[in-house]
């Protein structure tokens, strides 16, 4: 049996990151990275970019790390290798090749899945979800001859494939079923500024709507909606969150809620294993609750703590991430922890004329998250307010005219 | 027309000749900025800028680059020839 003083299950950035951070800090421990797409790291965020999508750009740029770079390293790299099971006691994973590696520290930085709807017809052709290598390449191939196009989603994916496939002069439909596009993220102000976008970008779209049926013979040709309408479709693209069973890892006794439940340090709740990237649901020390967020710095930063926590610091995890999207012209940002809780208060910021939009998540006097449509200047005096934890509790009206400068908070 | 900005670097013993951040390409994901806050920071319209071109060494100022998921950050020898990406 293969062992390993430091075990990484993951390829990803954080996982990747990670290793590198265990390699830099100690030159000699034996390091395995285990990742579950055969590919070595590349940039998931390229897969709906223009630059990559569009072919503006060889299709070579995508990979960040040379075929190389994991030798050079010493690291062992196990790729096209899944983990099924996990034994906390005996400090083993064993792998879907029957394999089975020990480990004395183990990261857990397995990401997210795309979720998958029980749509009649969904096994059928030309049906993608935005996730994998694989998937970006058979999305781009499909593009080169689609005629109509439905995106299934409201939020970020929806939003940036919708642009590349107009971009591509596909027809373009969205469909979602909540009142407004990004909801419950954003508000419905922000959410009908982004609708408008999406029209004036050419986009048809289908809110409060849901898909009964997916026809079409061996590939999809049509989208019924269960309110009768049926819309042309030749490419159906699903952008509607992440959903990841984790069995394995439920068997083994780690902790899970919506993702893997860590503290402060990134720690599991199984001893010797951490949780890093879009799969940690982590305790944060500035919005004071477990977060869990999908975002690419968020994760390289989570990598970048754990591995120096795995390696005997103890160092907390404390970073206002955020994360923007540009399309038809416009930016969307998410700042921090963004999204209604029961706890929180939400200040709307709205700014018609200027087809913009802000709006801020408070809990107990503080602002934890915000996101702001056509504002890329105030993201960066959010995530001040943020990390500085700025009392604003006596200060909701003045934050909800468009016209108080959110900058006169951080001058005290 | 693709939307860069240059910075020219002069460290001494530098390999490196030049920093060219693409605005289009920058997502602001910051991920630079976390390898080398003392190269760059984020401006009003929370892309990437340059704010000292000569902090960083070549090494880090090559993983800042490499850190880019976007890969925005370009970066040119003394003789003008691009080395990353």
């Amino acid at each position: 049996m293969a062992e390993y003083k430091y075990l990484i299950i993951g390829g990803g950035v954080a996982g990747t990151t990670a290793a590198e951070t265990i390699r830099k800090n100690n030159p000699d421990a034996s390091v395995a990275l285990v990742n579950a797409e055969p590919h070595r790291l590349y940039s998931r965020v390229m897969l709906s970019k223009p630059n990559i999508f569009l072919g503006k750009v060889p299709f070579e740029q995508i990979w960040l790390k040379s075929q190389d770079w994991y030798a050079k390293n010493k690291i062992d790299f196990l790729s096209g290798k899944r983990a099924v099971s996990l034994n906390t006691a005996d400090k083993t994973v064993g792998l879907d090749d029957e394999q089975t590696l020990k480990y004395d520290k183990l990261l857990l930085a397995i990401g997210a899945c795309a979720r998958r709807l029980p749509i009649p017809g969904v096994e059928k052709q030309g049906i993608f979800y935005v996730r994998t290598l694989e998937d970006g390449q058979d999305m781009m191939q499909a593009a080169e001859s689609a005629k109509h196009a439905v995106v299934v989603g409201g939020s970020f994916i929806g939003f940036e494939m919708a642009d590349l496939l107009r971009q591509k002069n596909i027809d373009v439909s969205m469909v979602f079923n909540t009142e407004h596009c990004w909801e419950p993220v954003l508000d419905p102000a922000s959410g009908r500024l982004v609708e408008n976008i999406l029209e004036q970008g050419g986009v048809k779209i289908y809110g409060s709507s849901e898909i009964k049926e997916i026809q079409g013979e061996d590939g999809v040709a049509k989208v019924v909606l269960k309110n009768g309408t049926e819309l042309p479709c030749d490419m159906l693209i699903f952008g509607v969150g992440v959903f990841c069973p984790h069995e394995w890892l439920k068997q083994a006794g780690v902790g899970l809620k919506r993702g893997i439940i860590t503290n402060e340090f990134l720690e599991t709740s199984a001893p010797d294993v951490w949780a890093a990237g879009d799969v940690a649901e982590y305790r944060d020390l500035i919005v004071e609750s477990q977060v869990i967020l999908g975002a690419w710095i968020n994760a390289q930063e989570q990598g970048k703590t754990a591995a120096l926590n795995m390696l005997g610091q103890k160092q907390p995890f404390k970073k206002v991430s955020f994360y923007a999207t540009h399309g038809f012209g416009a930016t969307v940002a998410c700042v921090g922890d963004a999204g209604p809780a029961p706890d929180r208060e939400r200040v709307v910021r709205a700014m018609p004329e200027a087809k913009a939009g802000v709006q801020l998540f408070v809990k107990n006097g503080r602002i934890v998250g915000a996101t702001t449509v056509n504002r890329p200047q105030d993201v960066q005096t959010i995530v001040k307010l943020i990390e500085g934890r700025v009392e604003v509790g006596d200060k909701l009206k003045e934050l909800s005219d468009p016209k108080f400068d959110l900058k006169t908070l951080l001058a005290k | 027309m693709p939307n860069q900005t240059e910075y020219l670097r002069n460290r001494e013993g530098s390999e490196i000749g030049k920093i060219v951040v693409d605005r289009d390409l920058c997502i602001s994901a910051a991920a630079c900025l976390t390898v080398s806050p003392e190269t760059y920071e984020l401006d009003g319209e929370n892309k990437a800028v340059v704010i000292d071109p000569n902090a960083a060494d070549d090494e880090t100022l090559k993983m800042s680059a490499e850190a880019c998921p976007t890969k925005a950050i370009l970066l040119f020898d003394k003789a003008g020839k691009q080395i990353y990406p």
